[in-house]
Protein backbone atom coordinates (compact mmCIF):
# COMPACT_ATOMS: atom_id res chain seq x y z
CA UNK A 1 0.00 0.00 0.00
CA UNK A 2 1.19 3.85 -0.68
CA UNK A 3 2.64 6.04 1.86
CA UNK A 4 0.86 8.77 2.65
CA UNK A 5 2.87 12.42 3.71
CA UNK A 6 1.32 15.54 4.49
CA UNK A 7 3.69 18.13 4.80
CA UNK A 8 3.63 20.42 7.74
CA UNK A 9 1.67 24.12 7.69
CA UNK A 10 1.60 26.77 10.99
CA UNK A 11 -2.03 25.30 11.77
CA UNK A 12 -1.66 21.40 11.23
CA UNK A 13 1.03 18.94 11.88
CA UNK A 14 3.44 16.71 9.41
CA UNK A 15 1.91 13.40 9.11
CA UNK A 16 3.94 10.36 7.48
CA UNK A 17 2.40 6.80 6.87
CA UNK A 18 4.69 4.23 6.10
CA UNK A 19 2.74 0.79 5.43
CA UNK A 20 6.31 -0.79 4.47
CA UNK A 21 8.20 0.51 7.30
CA UNK A 22 5.40 0.16 10.03
CA UNK A 23 5.72 3.50 11.01
CA UNK A 24 3.50 6.32 11.61
CA UNK A 25 5.02 10.00 12.77
CA UNK A 26 2.57 13.33 13.35
CA UNK A 27 5.03 15.97 14.11
CA UNK A 28 3.73 19.79 14.55
CA UNK A 29 0.85 21.64 15.77
CA UNK A 30 -2.74 21.01 15.50
CA UNK A 31 -4.76 24.18 15.59
CA UNK A 32 -7.30 23.78 12.48
CA UNK A 33 -10.39 25.28 12.73
CA UNK A 34 -12.01 22.93 10.41
CA UNK A 35 -10.68 19.81 12.20
CA UNK A 36 -12.35 17.38 10.39
CA UNK A 37 -11.12 18.32 7.36
CA UNK A 38 -7.79 17.96 7.72
CA UNK A 39 -8.12 14.63 9.67
CA UNK A 40 -11.01 13.16 8.28
CA UNK A 41 -8.79 11.74 5.46
CA UNK A 42 -5.90 11.01 7.52
CA UNK A 43 -8.39 8.65 9.94
CA UNK A 44 -9.23 6.59 6.73
CA UNK A 45 -6.39 6.12 5.26
CA UNK A 46 -4.56 4.80 8.92
CA UNK A 47 -7.96 2.67 8.74
CA UNK A 48 -7.08 1.09 5.69
CA UNK A 49 -3.75 0.15 6.27
CA UNK A 50 -4.70 -1.14 9.34
CA UNK A 51 -7.29 -3.18 7.70
CA UNK A 52 -5.74 -4.35 4.66
CA UNK A 53 -1.95 -4.51 5.27
CA UNK A 54 -2.17 -6.86 8.58
CA UNK A 55 1.32 -5.71 9.64
CA UNK A 56 2.88 -7.22 12.12
CA UNK A 57 3.95 -3.62 13.77
CA UNK A 58 3.47 -0.10 14.00
CA UNK A 59 5.32 2.25 15.37
CA UNK A 60 3.46 5.16 15.70
CA UNK A 61 5.92 8.49 16.68
CA UNK A 62 3.92 11.63 18.29
CA UNK A 63 5.51 14.72 18.60
CA UNK A 64 2.72 17.14 18.76
CA UNK A 65 3.98 20.35 20.90
CA UNK A 66 0.51 22.29 20.48
CA UNK A 67 -2.57 21.12 19.83
CA UNK A 68 -6.52 22.43 19.92
CA UNK A 69 -9.08 20.76 21.76
CA UNK A 70 -10.45 19.53 18.42
CA UNK A 71 -7.55 17.87 17.08
CA UNK A 72 -7.23 16.05 20.98
CA UNK A 73 -10.17 14.59 19.63
CA UNK A 74 -9.00 13.41 16.43
CA UNK A 75 -6.20 11.79 18.59
CA UNK A 76 -8.44 9.91 20.42
CA UNK A 77 -10.21 7.93 17.80
CA UNK A 78 -6.71 7.62 16.19
CA UNK A 79 -5.66 5.74 19.27
CA UNK A 80 -8.81 4.09 19.11
CA UNK A 81 -7.85 2.29 15.80
CA UNK A 82 -4.74 1.28 16.80
CA UNK A 83 -5.78 0.00 19.63
CA UNK A 84 -8.11 -1.81 17.88
CA UNK A 85 -5.19 -3.00 15.40
CA UNK A 86 -3.13 -3.81 18.51
CA UNK A 87 -6.24 -6.21 19.88
CA UNK A 88 -5.76 -8.21 16.87
CA UNK A 89 -2.26 -8.93 17.41
CA UNK A 90 -0.02 -5.73 15.50
CA UNK A 91 2.60 -4.58 18.33
CA UNK A 92 1.25 -1.16 18.28
CA UNK A 93 4.09 0.96 20.26
CA UNK A 94 3.60 4.65 20.93
CA UNK A 95 6.25 7.17 21.18
CA UNK A 96 4.24 10.28 22.66
CA UNK A 97 6.97 13.02 23.15
CA UNK A 98 6.01 16.07 25.66
CA UNK A 99 7.46 19.32 26.96
CA UNK A 100 8.74 18.39 30.24
CA UNK A 101 6.79 21.11 31.72
CA UNK A 102 3.61 20.45 30.01
CA UNK A 103 1.56 18.96 32.67
CA UNK A 104 -1.45 18.44 30.50
CA UNK A 105 0.45 16.57 27.50
CA UNK A 106 1.97 14.01 30.44
CA UNK A 107 -1.54 13.54 31.55
CA UNK A 108 -2.56 12.96 28.28
CA UNK A 109 -0.18 10.43 27.56
CA UNK A 110 -1.28 8.89 31.63
CA UNK A 111 -4.66 8.51 29.43
CA UNK A 112 -4.02 7.21 26.48
CA UNK A 113 -2.27 4.40 28.48
CA UNK A 114 -5.42 3.67 30.60
CA UNK A 115 -7.78 3.97 27.49
CA UNK A 116 -6.14 2.24 25.37
CA UNK A 117 -4.21 -0.65 26.87
CA UNK A 118 -3.29 -2.81 23.87
CA UNK A 119 -1.11 0.55 22.98
CA UNK A 120 2.44 0.35 23.94
CA UNK A 121 2.62 3.82 25.53
CA UNK A 122 6.74 5.20 25.74
CA UNK A 123 6.77 8.61 27.04
CA UNK A 124 9.78 10.80 25.85
CA UNK A 125 10.22 13.62 27.61
CA UNK A 126 11.67 16.62 25.66
CA UNK A 127 13.62 19.52 27.56
CA UNK A 128 11.34 22.45 28.20
CA UNK A 129 11.14 24.95 25.49
CA UNK B 1 -13.95 58.99 17.73
CA UNK B 2 -11.53 62.03 18.51
CA UNK B 3 -8.17 61.51 18.20
CA UNK B 4 -8.02 62.45 21.46
CA UNK B 5 -10.24 59.79 22.89
CA UNK B 6 -8.07 57.31 20.57
CA UNK B 7 -5.22 58.71 23.09
CA UNK B 8 -6.93 58.02 26.35
CA UNK B 9 -8.07 54.39 24.62
CA UNK B 10 -4.31 53.60 24.19
CA UNK B 11 -3.03 54.77 27.08
CA UNK B 12 -5.52 53.59 29.42
CA UNK B 13 -4.96 49.93 27.79
CA UNK B 14 -1.51 50.36 28.50
CA UNK B 15 -1.80 51.39 31.95
CA UNK B 16 -4.17 48.30 32.31
CA UNK B 17 -1.43 45.76 30.99
CA UNK B 18 -2.83 44.73 27.62
CA UNK B 19 -0.55 42.81 25.77
CA UNK B 20 -3.30 42.38 22.97
CA UNK B 21 -6.37 43.42 22.18
CA UNK B 22 -8.91 42.59 19.00
CA UNK B 23 -12.35 43.91 18.46
CA UNK B 24 -14.11 43.36 15.51
CA UNK B 25 -14.20 40.18 12.31
CA UNK B 26 -12.26 37.25 12.57
CA UNK B 27 -11.41 34.69 10.38
CA UNK B 28 -8.94 31.29 10.50
CA UNK B 29 -5.88 33.35 8.96
CA UNK B 30 -6.54 36.24 11.38
CA UNK B 31 -6.68 34.04 13.90
CA UNK B 32 -3.42 32.40 12.66
CA UNK B 33 -1.40 35.63 12.59
CA UNK B 34 -2.66 36.79 15.92
CA UNK B 35 -1.66 33.42 17.60
CA UNK B 36 2.05 34.26 15.95
CA UNK B 37 2.10 38.06 16.92
CA UNK B 38 1.01 36.71 20.79
CA UNK B 39 3.84 34.27 21.39
CA UNK B 40 6.49 36.63 20.51
CA UNK B 41 4.90 39.28 22.87
CA UNK B 42 4.78 36.59 25.74
CA UNK B 43 8.19 35.70 25.11
CA UNK B 44 9.05 39.55 25.30
CA UNK B 45 6.99 39.79 28.43
CA UNK B 46 9.02 37.28 29.84
CA UNK B 47 6.51 34.47 30.15
CA UNK B 48 7.35 31.01 31.16
CA UNK B 49 7.37 28.13 28.40
CA UNK B 50 4.47 26.30 30.52
CA UNK B 51 2.70 30.04 30.91
CA UNK B 52 2.94 31.05 27.31
CA UNK B 53 1.88 27.40 26.27
CA UNK B 54 -1.48 27.65 28.50
CA UNK B 55 -1.74 31.45 27.04
CA UNK B 56 -1.82 30.63 23.66
CA UNK B 57 -3.86 27.33 24.33
CA UNK B 58 -6.29 29.03 25.99
CA UNK B 59 -6.69 32.00 23.44
CA UNK B 60 -7.02 29.34 20.49
CA UNK B 61 -10.08 27.76 22.50
CA UNK B 62 -11.41 30.98 22.98
CA UNK B 63 -10.57 32.60 19.02
CA UNK B 64 -11.85 29.22 17.65
CA UNK B 65 -15.18 29.39 20.16
CA UNK B 66 -16.09 32.75 18.49
CA UNK B 67 -15.58 31.56 15.23
CA UNK B 68 -17.95 28.60 16.00
CA UNK B 69 -20.36 29.88 17.89
CA UNK B 70 -21.05 32.69 15.34
CA UNK B 71 -21.12 30.17 12.75
CA UNK B 72 -24.27 28.20 14.94
CA UNK B 73 -26.12 31.53 15.75
CA UNK B 74 -26.58 32.31 11.67
CA UNK B 75 -23.98 35.26 11.74
CA UNK B 76 -22.26 32.82 9.13
CA UNK B 77 -22.37 35.13 6.44
CA UNK B 78 -19.01 34.52 5.71
CA UNK B 79 -16.11 34.83 7.31
CA UNK B 80 -16.72 38.64 7.52
CA UNK B 81 -19.76 37.98 9.85
CA UNK B 82 -17.89 36.54 12.45
CA UNK B 83 -17.50 39.42 14.98
CA UNK B 84 -15.69 38.55 18.81
CA UNK B 85 -13.47 40.49 21.03
CA UNK B 86 -10.23 39.23 22.63
CA UNK B 87 -7.08 39.95 25.15
CA UNK B 88 -4.84 39.35 26.93
CA UNK B 89 -3.80 41.20 29.55
CA UNK B 90 0.01 41.06 32.23
CA UNK B 91 -1.02 41.76 35.71
CA UNK B 92 0.73 40.98 39.04
CA UNK B 93 -1.86 37.97 39.18
CA UNK B 94 -0.79 36.22 35.88
CA UNK B 95 -1.99 36.31 32.68
CA UNK B 96 -5.15 37.25 31.58
CA UNK B 97 -6.90 35.66 28.73
CA UNK B 98 -10.34 37.28 27.73
CA UNK B 99 -12.73 36.41 24.64
CA UNK B 100 -17.02 37.99 24.27
CA UNK B 101 -18.94 36.65 21.43
CA UNK B 102 -22.47 36.59 20.52
CA UNK B 103 -25.10 34.32 21.29
CA UNK B 104 -28.36 33.96 20.81
CA UNK B 105 -30.58 35.00 23.93
CA UNK B 106 -32.54 31.48 24.23
CA UNK B 107 -28.83 29.48 24.84
CA UNK B 108 -27.89 31.71 27.98
CA UNK B 109 -29.86 29.37 30.05
CA UNK B 110 -27.83 26.42 28.89
CA UNK B 111 -24.60 28.05 28.84
CA UNK B 112 -25.02 29.41 32.35
CA UNK B 113 -25.15 26.02 33.62
CA UNK B 114 -22.85 24.60 31.87
CA UNK B 115 -20.57 27.45 32.88
CA UNK B 116 -21.23 27.58 36.41
CA UNK B 117 -20.95 23.41 36.72
CA UNK B 118 -17.29 23.77 35.10
CA UNK B 119 -16.82 26.68 37.71
CA UNK B 120 -17.77 24.58 40.58
CA UNK B 121 -14.99 21.83 40.00
CA UNK B 122 -11.87 21.42 41.30
CA UNK B 123 -9.23 20.84 38.86
CA UNK B 124 -8.92 16.91 39.32
CA UNK B 125 -12.53 16.99 38.62
CA UNK B 126 -12.15 19.11 35.15
CA UNK B 127 -9.52 16.80 34.10
CA UNK B 128 -11.46 13.57 34.58
CA UNK B 129 -14.63 15.60 32.66
CA UNK B 130 -12.06 16.16 29.67
CA UNK B 131 -11.26 12.42 29.86
CA UNK B 132 -14.95 12.05 29.33
CA UNK B 133 -15.77 14.55 26.89
CA UNK B 134 -12.57 13.50 24.87
CA UNK B 135 -14.03 9.58 24.91
CA UNK B 136 -17.56 10.84 24.20
CA UNK B 137 -18.86 9.97 20.72
CA UNK B 138 -21.37 12.46 21.01
CA UNK B 139 -20.09 15.00 19.01
CA UNK B 140 -22.41 16.69 16.74
CA UNK B 141 -22.21 19.54 14.62
CA UNK B 142 -23.43 21.80 16.59
CA UNK B 143 -21.19 21.03 19.54
CA UNK B 144 -18.04 21.15 17.14
CA UNK B 145 -16.27 19.56 21.00
CA UNK B 146 -17.16 23.19 22.45
CA UNK B 147 -17.48 21.23 25.94
CA UNK B 148 -13.86 20.24 25.79
CA UNK B 149 -12.71 23.83 24.48
CA UNK B 150 -14.33 24.97 28.32
CA UNK B 151 -12.67 22.17 30.10
CA UNK B 152 -9.53 22.85 27.93
CA UNK B 153 -9.87 26.61 29.13
CA UNK B 154 -10.68 25.85 33.15
CA UNK B 155 -7.29 22.84 33.08
CA UNK B 156 -4.93 25.86 31.94
CA UNK B 157 -6.91 28.73 34.25
CA UNK B 158 -5.39 29.20 37.92
CA UNK B 159 -8.84 30.21 39.41
CA UNK B 160 -11.90 29.23 37.79
CA UNK B 161 -13.51 30.99 34.44
CA UNK B 162 -14.82 34.13 34.80
CA UNK B 163 -17.93 35.13 32.82
CA UNK B 164 -20.54 37.63 32.44
CA UNK B 165 -23.65 37.94 30.12
CA UNK B 166 -24.52 41.47 28.51
CA UNK B 167 -27.90 41.33 27.05
CA UNK B 168 -29.70 43.83 25.25
CA UNK B 169 -29.94 46.94 25.35
CA UNK B 170 -26.32 47.01 25.17
CA UNK B 171 -26.75 44.43 21.94
CA UNK B 172 -29.54 43.92 19.63
CA UNK B 173 -32.38 42.36 20.91
CA UNK B 174 -32.43 38.47 21.20
CA UNK B 175 -28.76 38.57 21.29
CA UNK B 176 -26.51 38.29 24.37
CA UNK B 177 -22.50 39.22 24.49
CA UNK B 178 -21.31 36.44 26.36
CA UNK B 179 -17.58 37.79 28.39
CA UNK B 180 -14.97 34.71 29.52
CA UNK B 181 -11.94 35.36 31.62
CA UNK B 182 -8.84 32.88 31.97
CA UNK B 183 -6.20 33.70 34.55
CA UNK B 184 -2.53 31.95 33.62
Amino acid sequence: MEELHVPATSLTPEVRLSPSQGLLTMRGESYPEHVLTFYAPILQKISAVLDTSKLARLQVEMHITYYNSASAKAFHRIFHMLNQAAEKGCVVQLLWHFDAEDDMARDLGHDIREDFPAIQVVDVETAAA
Amino acid sequence: MQIDHFNEFVAHAAASGVVFYHSGHLDESTVASIGALLRRRLRDEGASGVQSRKVFTTFMEMAQNILHYAALNGQDDGPAARFGALCVAHSPAGFEVMCGNYMSSDQVPRVRRRLEEVQAMEPEKVRQAYRRQLASDGEDADSKGAGLGLLTMAASSKAPIEFVFMPAPQVPEGNTFLFLKALI
